[in-house]
């Protein structure tokens, strides 16, 4: 990375927390391909039965952001706040893709992405979608939602990201959770 | 309808009750039905629990990426024949393999690389030169490393078929102690590596492996760096790492992206200390993401061990909750403050070295004082006096000041400072300063030196006495942003005085190198500068530093040569407080005399200065000195002038302390009546400062003089305050007083088992908080209850292990009364000679003016001559012990003692036992101490009758 590369990211980073949302984009595709190729580094480097998070996945890139670029230590929040939309992509991309290879293989590939050992991936495509659709309704709470559900920021985190109260950022979680989970149930909340 | 008016509704019905949340529905139904039927299904989404979304972020089970990856393993590589595959590495993959030859056949693990990145073979390249460097029992072995025949690049290593060392020493429920030996052979591996300059970096469970010898082994040095020999800081810092950190057992810094260092090991050791100790990770409640662990490793505290075990149950003071695991050694304050201490975020407050946290851990193992607490000097100081707070046998608690003061005493020590109202003049060539002007430094208000400061911002002198002030204040943080802010003034930099001042700051704020670094850089200052008036007091606090860090040898060097240049120089502040320093050492190791004639040495240049705290500290010191040597009536005089001392100071609390010390002082004189008034006004007085742990202090002095008394009833009333008062603090000292008492109680109250289960209960209180010296105590107290009740086999063992935990102290009373009673011992298991022997080592104690001393010499040399035939010289000695009990105001001990003679008489088949065992019972009962009631009734019929039944 050049010298000037990395007052680049520093700039967008800044340009992108100040509101520009051009600089998010210009962030972005720069970011995804590094999360993606940290995502599967790290899954194919630990033995198996060992766990990850996605958020450790965002914390290593950030760490080499920072190394490679100087990010500032107090620009983390907002680093997250932007790889937590990313993280999303990437595990709904892997979803998709997963779900693509075991329909043609016909076997049980080793999990990716499981809880208790099954792979939720379709669940996750389908909570993608139900995101788009929350997204065109309430598109701040879309945003806190990706951080916490993709980069599992705390609250605390969430609130200091997007400038809001701690109180206000659990309601709109607690609010987006029962939108999604009746949304999910089948009941959906009509087409509006 | 509005979307916008959703989220409010929501929230505010979900925080309804239900019935309320129904009528708020049925409201709203009215107004607008479709906002009421969307509501109505949020409510239930809210309440139906959801796996998908719940349990986010997901942890990922790690496997293969790649379906088109996943090859099967060659049957053969090079000269090894392959088993099965381990795991893969971002650069290649491990296999478990076999070696054979036609003379042996071994397993290994192989490592090879197969997707040969520049990078990744540069990489593997400095792994097999670290790990060839790395030949160790406790490190995997290398086998063998570099290309193979057929050009592709392996590495063999050690296969350890074993189990991680934590789940190893939960599987076995291992007391503490063979816990910590575990870990003791992991950091010899650890250091071995760091001497040869390589930072394993991710240290963790899972890479060390206990072996089926039970021999823990390092393993995975993948991601170890070579550290540069000169600034210990790992080469090649940059370099991108493709393998995540382990986050449960990252240091802060490398959290941060930070250069790792041996002390970034430290801490993951730390970690897994913690983890074998405690049941569980230091910030294992923060929440498991890892943002949470990664703010709490950044940001907070951990918990202590002890306390997080107490909670998990997993190192239970008894084992009780754990009827299937062997009971475990309590472990308290000295191995939380070892485990914290590893766990510091700065990695300068960390051990140095992994052999000076084995070394700490050792000295825990030893029962020695370990030097990880938080400012080792005030620690130790603390430990000495905590020899004499206890209450043994015969004699009642004492120099419960001696705590206060050290500690007191380190603090305005360590913030006092001289000189600074004269450094113009100095630097101009001038006189170092008086003493006189010295000390009306020390007494200004930090208000008017705050105002000094403002009004001359540009003036070294006023910010460092400003912080000065503050610091003698304990207003550490504020200290030091002053010292911040003097630092930018035009030539701080090579201020001695500055130096100096953040030095002292760094270390009240726990950061010794720092200080250290501070103090050693001030005296090359004071050096080019020409300001030899600042050498003796940067070279006594540099010594205080030296030794927190348990450099003792050049500590002491150090403090000697500040000694002699405050002599030459005239400093009479830095004299008397390197005097008290060297008289601390003194203490330390036991040699009470030898203190005592250094503090009395530090009286006289501290008269000589106008703050007279000094004077009150090391007066102070002297008489708990002079108890402890069994001079009460030294003692006696000492705190009175501590008590006009700090009464002339307006130190009214420590005239209170000192006032309850003097009660000590008095009754150990006999004289119970000034005594007790002496207490009354001490405990008045305290309550007046809410002193909650000296009152409990003077209360179970109180409670203990009410045993002696037989005044059951009032000794257990001031014991249920000092209960009520210690739960109310969360004071296990405190806690541990009154169990004692209640022990007393109990058995004089004839209900032994009970008195036996709180004694002990006492006696692991003060071994969990590390006063072993107090533990002893007890284990003293109940050997010789049990030696009465004729079990010499257990008052024996109980008189063994409780010296084992007496440091030094050889000439103290503790050490006294313990000699006495194995002379007791000795004389009624026939080994007459050796008792002998003993009672003549111990000297005339008879001619002590320690009650406590003499009550228990006489009743050692009484039953020595009772043994020995000499019944004449037993009756006396015995009698005169009684009788001066009595007259101390203790008629239970008297009535003890009574007892002890009727049982000589018995055995001698004298009928005056069975005479002197009815006027023990007739006192006795109405007392309510129906143990001694029940023994006087045994010596009641004559021997000869008892041989016959």
């Amino acid at each position: 990375m050049s010298a000037d590369e990395a007052t680049d990211v520093t700039e967008l980073l800044h340009a992108w927390r100040d509101g520009d949302s051009a600089a998010g984009e210009a962030l972005f595709a720069r970011i995804y391909g590094e999360l993606k190729k940290i995502a599967t580094a790290q899954l194919r480097g630990e033995r198996p039965g060992h766990t990850l998070q996605p958020t450790a996945i965002v914390n290593e890139a950030f760490l080499r952001l920072m190394r490679q670029h100087g990010i500032d230590w107090r620009d983390r929040a907002h680093f997250f706040g932007l790889a937590s939309t990313m993280m999303r992509r990437v595990l709904v991309d892997h979803a998709r893709a997963r779900n693509r290879l075991k329909r043609r293989s016909n076997e049980t590939p080793t999990a990716f992405l499981a809880t208790t050992g099954d792979a939720p991936q379709a669940e996750l495509i389908d909570l993608d979608r139900a995101l788009v659709r929350f997204a065109e309704r309430y598109p701040r709470q879309t945003q806190m939602v990706e951080m916490r559900y993709f980069a599992g920021l705390e609250i605390e985190e969430i609130a200091a990201c997007l400038d809001l109260s701690p109180a206000t950022v659990k309601r709109d979680w607690q609010f987006a959770r029962a939108w999604l989970v009746a949304e999910l149930s089948g009941g959906g909340t009509g087409g509006r | 309808m509005n979307d916008d008016e959703l989220p409010g509704l929501f929230a505010e019905a979900l925080a309804l009750a239900d019935g309320e949340r129904r009528d708020f529905l049925a409201q709203l139904q009215g107004r607008d039905p479709e906002l009421a039927a969307e509501l109505a299904r949020l409510l239930a989404g809210a309440a139906t629990p959801s796996r998908l979304l719940d349990l986010a972020p997901w942890p990922i089970v790690a496997g293969e990426v790649e379906l088109a990856d996943d090859t099967p393993p060659p049957e053969r590589i090079g000269a090894y024949r392959i088993l099965r595959e381990l795991g893969r590495g971002g650069m290649g993959r491990v296999y478990l393999a076999e070696e054979a030859t036609a003379d042996f056949r071994r397993t290994i693990a192989l490592k090879v690389i197969d997707r040969p990145a520049p990078d990744a073979l540069r990489r593997f390249r400095d792994e097999v030169r670290i790990l060839s460097s790395l030949e160790h029992p406790g490190i995997a072995r290398f086998i063998q490393g570099g290309r193979d025949s057929d050009g592709t690049w392996l590495l063999a290593l050690e296969y350890i078929e074993g189990e991680d060392l934590v789940a190893y020493l939960r599987r076995r429920a291992l007391p503490v102690a063979q816990r910590i030996e575990l870990f003791l052979a992991v950091l010899e591996a650890v250091a071995f590596a760091h001497q040869r300059g390589v930072v394993h970096r991710d240290l963790k469970p899972a890479h060390l492996l206990v072996g089926p010898d039970g021999r823990p082994r390092l393993l995975d040095f993948g991601i170890s760096k070579l550290l540069d020999p000169e600034t210990h800081e790992s080469l090649a810092v940059t370099r991108t790492e493709a393998r995540a950190l382990t986050p449960a057992y990252a240091s802060p810094e490398q959290f941060r992206g930070e250069p790792v260092t041996p002390a970034s090991d430290i801490y993951s050791l730390g970690v897994v200390l913690y983890e074998i100790l405690a049941g569980q990770r230091p910030f294992a409640t923060g929440g498991d993401s890892r943002a949470a662990l990664e703010r709490a490793v950044l940001a907070t505290d951990p918990e202590p061990p002890s306390q997080a075990a107490r909670r998990t149950g997993a190192a239970d003071e008894t084992g009780a909750a754990h009827p299937s695991r062997p009971p475990q050694r309590a472990f308290g304050r000295d191995l939380d403050a070892i485990c914290l201490k590893a766990l510091r975020k700065d990695p300068g407050g960390r051990y140095a070295t992994a052999d000076e946290f084995a070394a700490d851990l050792r000295r825990f193992l030893d029962g020695r004082p370990v030097l990880a607490h938080r400012g080792g000097w005030r620690y130790r100081a603390l430990r000495f006096a905590g020899r004499h707070r206890g209450r043994i046998a015969t004699y009642g608690a004492f120099g419960l000041a001696l705590a206060a003061i050290a500690f007191a005493w380190s603090v305005q020590e360590r913030s006092t400072m001289k000189g600074s109202a004269a450094i113009g003049a100095a630097a101009a060539g001038a006189q170092p300063p008086s003493p006189v002007s010295v000390a009306s430094t020390g007494t200004e208000s930090v208000a008017e030196l705050e105002h000094r400061f403002a009004a001359a911002p540009a003036s070294l002198e006023a910010g460092a006495e400003l912080a000065t002030a503050l610091l003698r204040d304990e207003r550490f943080k504020e200290a030091a942003v002053v010292m911040a802010r003097a630092r930018q003034l035009p030539g701080a930099a090579e201020e001695p005085l500055l130096d100096k001042v953040e030095g002292l700051i760094a270390n009240s704020l726990d950061e010794p190198q720092r200080a250290l670094a501070l103090f050693r850089r001030g005296l090359a200052n004071a050096a080019n500068r020409g300001r030899s008036d600042l050498v003796p007091s940067l070279q006594v606090a540099l010594a205080r530093t030296l030794s927190d860090l348990g450099q003792a040898v050049e500590g002491r060097a150090v403090l000697l040569a500040g000694r002699a240049e405050a002599e030459r120089l005239g400093d009479r502040s830095t004299l008397a407080l390197a005097l008290n320093d060297l008289a601390v050492d003194e203490l330390m190791q036991g040699n009470l005399a030898a203190g005592e004639r250094l503090l009395e040495q530090a009286l006289v240049p501290a008269h000589s200065l106008a703050d007279l705290s000094r004077v009150g500290f090391i007066l102070d010191n002297l008489s708990g000195i002079a108890i402890e040597r069994g001079r009460p009536d030294l003692a006696e005089a000492r705190y009175r002038e501590a008590i006009d001392v700090w009464e002339k100071c307006g130190r009214k609390q420590r005239a209170a302390i000192a006032t309850g010390n003097l009660a000590l002082a008095l009754a150990d004189l006999g004289r119970s009546t000034e005594a007790a008034a002496a207490r009354e006004a001490a405990i008045a007085a305290l309550r007046t400062f809410g002193d909650r742990s000296a009152i409990a202090v003077v209360l179970a002095s109180r409670a203990n003089a009410a045993v002696d008394a037989g005044d059951l009833a009032a000794a257990e009333h001031d014991t249920d305050e000092i209960d009520t008062a210690a739960q109310a603090a969360g004071s296990r000292e405190s806690l541990a007083y009154s169990e004692e008492l209640r022990g007393r109680i109990a058995w004089l109250r004839g209900d032994l088992a009970a008195a036996r289960r709180n004694f002990e209960q006492a006696e692991n209180m003060h071994v969990a908080d590390g006063d072993l010296d107090l533990a002893a105590e007890i284990a003293i107290l109940r050997a010789t209850e049990e030696y009465r009740e004729g079990a010499s086999g257990t008052a024996e063992a109980l008189l063994t292990a409780a010296l084992a935990r007496l440091e030094g102290g050889g000439e103290g009373t503790t050490a006294i009364l313990a000699e006495a009673l194995r002379v007791g011992i000795e004389a009624s298991t026939g080994k007459l000679a050796e008792a002998q022997a003993r009672l003549a080592r111990m000297g005339d104690q008879a001619a002590s003016p320690s009650l406590t001393r003499q009550l228990a010499y006489l009743a050692a040399r009484g039953t020595l001559a009772a043994s020995l035939g000499r019944s004449e010289e037993a009756r006396s000695d015995l009698r005169r012990a009684a009788t001066l009990a009595g007259a101390g105001a203790r008629p239970a001990v008297a009535l003890e003692l009574k007892l002890d003679l009727a049982a000589l008489e018995h055995r001698a088949g004298s009928s005056l036992g069975a005479s002197v065992a009815l006027e023990v019972e007739n006192a006795a009962a109405p007392l309510g101490l129906h143990h001694l009631v029940a023994r006087a009734r045994a010596f009641r019929t004559p021997r000869s009758l008892q041989t016959l039944r």
